[in-house]
């Protein structure tokens, strides 16, 4: 397993330097350049200006050097400053991060609860009204794209009923409190998290309809098991191997999916930045958001892995 | 005489799919006495395993739903009782093994998880005593190295010897009746019979009943006391062992005898099919569910179904021309 681990990693490096390559020229082919976002060319001394901030910031070197400084400052441990604010990336990230986990955390920790019981429950009361309706919510929540779904929240919530704010981290002008930031979070986190939920529900649903004809559900009831234990111990257990692997497929999905959220709610997260940076071409901040979810996709993916063989012990012992 | 440990009445069990009613088992009587064994035999969809799925009341409602009769163990109607009763007698009094050993144990679960499960459900042990019965059964049933392998999971065993686990399971909290389901068809032709030497050693040893599940009426010949012949959701024949052999009572019964291979007898060793297709159960069940396929089938057979009527000592027979019929048989085999 440790081995397993280990080449995962091993494997994962040259993955992340192929990332970094094509966004970084990507990032370089859009219009217009940082200095450009910051300086109105309508001035007499624009021109001067410009020539001299580009030298600055390295911005006059051709692409391939560009990436070459930026690796190498990489790899010593350092992600660039940014060039509207001229704070380190690592710095803002670290100020930003805690934000987006808490907002994708708890969304799916939503979608994981909720998604699980109503697809089992879906499952076993299958083509009852229940079972319709969920189906029914569920192909509205997997079509209904998160933004939309965030401002049709924010209208009734917020705006109709007044009971939950409709943007930001906290309430402005008052110090930081746990309940205040969490009121904040509700709707964010409903609207990030209830596509995913819907997804979840789907998948649980198939799977447990899968597992419950088999051989082995019932040989557990032949022995004489109640209907609870038969649930949870033979048919669920089974069940929720291939539900991992969907979850694990969703959390990078989730990561991108709050950079919409965040702008929506004005979430002072990760994804808030990112957006606030691409308009100001802003690529030391932009390179740092990308190599972040790079790591993520990758991690979810070994964490799906590692997930999986805790279920399933035909994989634990190959 | 003391009354048998099962007696099965009139039991009908039918399922309901898309509007067709499907007569599974229609009108099936048929009792065991403690200790005895008996083979219920037929072809895929004649009945069988939905018969002993109804006696454990393991018939899944949506689609398949009891509709009669009255199923006797140990003089009480299991038909009768709560679901919480009968889940007590389940695994406990009455205990069955499978088809597919493969895929009859939860792939996930250890053997030893999936053994003392049931045994601290039914005899109340703790998880250690569990645990030392489950080592127990397994040694009994002949696994090697029971203390080592007691944590493995299912795919860690060969195909027989995830048999010989499901053996253990089953017997592990005493039961009085053993159903086995094709406990050899997915097995290798060497471990079907060592399978089969296996539970009727452990039959002997224990002292439980056993109704063997088959298709394969060659292969219960040497192991039970009776066989109950099913055909269509029919029991159409029920007799001692000997007896069906040497004189079936039912022309389905002659049928499967004549298309077992033998090694000696018939002068061109060549195997005698039934032709014809299985009986679609959809059918009303009031006519002879074979009469399609008979040769000897009169005007009668196809306008009332034969009641069950014992045509010799202990044998049972549902068939018009049961008496007659091994004249006749005699008679179309010289023509």
């Amino acid at each position: 397993m440790f081995n397993y681990i280990l080449r995962r990693l091993l494997v994962s490096i040259p993955i992340l330097i192929g990332i970094t390559v094509i966004v970084f020229f990507i990032a370089s082919q859009m219009p217009g350049d940082a200095v450009l976002a910051m300086i109105s060319t309508d001035t007499p001394q624009a021109e001067d200006l410009v020539k001299l901030r580009r030298g600055q910031l390295g911005l006059d070197l051709p692409i391939y050097e560009q990436y070459g400084r930026w690796v190498g400052q990489l790899l010593h441990g350092n992600l660039g400053f940014s060039f509207q604010s001229g704070e380190s990336v690592i710095s803002v990230i670290a100020a930003r991060l805690p934000a987006t986990l808490e907002l994708m955390g708890v969304a799916l920790i939503i979608a994981i609860i909720l998604g699980v019981f109503l697809g089992v429950v879906s499952a076993l009361k299958q083509y009852s009204w229940l079972d319709y309706s969920f189906t029914f919510f569920g192909f509205a929540g997997i079509s209904i794209p998160d933004f939309f779904l965030g401002m049709v929240l924010v209208y009734v919530f917020s705006i109709e009923l007044g009971l939950l704010p409709s943007s930001g981290i906290s309430t402005a002008g008052n110090a930081f409190s746990l309940s205040d930031n969490l009121r904040h979070l509700i709707l964010p986190a409903f609207a990030l998290g209830l596509a995913r939920t819907a997804s979840f529900m789907r998948y649980t649903r198939a799977s447990v309809l899968e597992v419950m004809n088999n051989d082995y559900v019932r040989t557990a009831r032949a022995k004489g098991l109640g209907e609870r234990l038969v649930t949870t111990r033979h048919i669920l257990r089974n069940a929720l191997i291939p539900v991992v692997t969907v979850i694990g497929i969703t959390l990078p999905t989730l990561f991108g999916g709050a950079v919409i959220i965040e702008v929506i709610f004005q979430w002072a997260g990760i994804g808030l930045m990112f957006i606030n940076a691409v308009t100001g071409r802003d690529s030391p901040v932009i390179m740092g958001y990308v190599l972040l979810s790079a790591v993520i996709v990758l991690a979810s993916n070994l964490i799906t892995d590692i997930m999986y063989s805790v279920l399933d012990p035909r994989i634990r012992y190959d | 005489m003391t009354s048998p440990l099962l007696n099965v009445q009139n039991l009908v069990t039918r399922f309901y799919s898309d509007g067709a009613v499907i007569h599974a088992v229609n009108d099936v009587s048929f009792s065991l006495n403690a200790g005895e064994s008996m083979a219920i035999v037929g072809e895929s969809g004649s009945g069988k395993s939905v018969t002993v799925m109804s006696i454990m009341r393991l018939i899944r409602h949506p689609p398949g739903r009891i509709e009669g009769g009255k199923v006797f163990f140990e003089g009480q109607d299991l038909l009768a009782i709560s679901e919480d009763e009968m889940r007590k007698i389940r695994g406990n009094r009455i205990a069955m093994i499978f088809q597919d050993p493969m895929t009859s144990l939860n792939p996930v679960l250890s053997i030893g998880l999936q053994m003392t499960e049931s045994i601290q459900l039914h005899l109340g042990l703790s998880l250690k005593e569990a645990r030392e019965k489950a080592i127990k059964m397994l040694s009994l049933v002949g696994l090697p190295k029971p203390q080592e392998r007691i944590d493995d999971f299912p795919f860690q065993f060969s195909g027989g010897q995830r048999q010989r686990v499901m053996i253990a399971m089953a017997l592990s909290c005493n039961p009085t009746l053993l159903i086995a389901d094709e406990p050899t068809t997915a097995l290798d032709v060497t471990v079907q019979a060592q399978i089969i030497e296996l539970i009727q050693g452990l039959q002997q040893k224990l002292g439980m009943a056993v109704i063997w599940i088959s298709h394969n009426l060659a292969m219960v010949a040497g192991v039970v006391n009776k066989v109950a012949v099913m055909y269509g959701g029919h029991l159409v024949e029920q007799a001692p062992v000997d007896a069906l052999y040497e004189q079936p009572r039912h022309p389905y019964t002659l049928g499967l005898l004549n298309a077992i291979p033998k090694l000696e007898g018939r002068a061109q060793g060549r195997l005698v099919a039934i032709d014809g297709m299985p009986p679609d159960l959809r059918r009303e069940p009031d006519t002879c569910p074979f009469a399609p396929r008979c040769i000897y089938a009169l005007d009668k057979c196809r306008e009332a179904l034969p009641p069950l009527t014992q045509s010799a000592p202990g044998q049972l027979s549902r068939c018009w021309r049961s008496d007659e019929l091994d004249q006749i048989a005699n008679k179309v085999e010289l023509s």
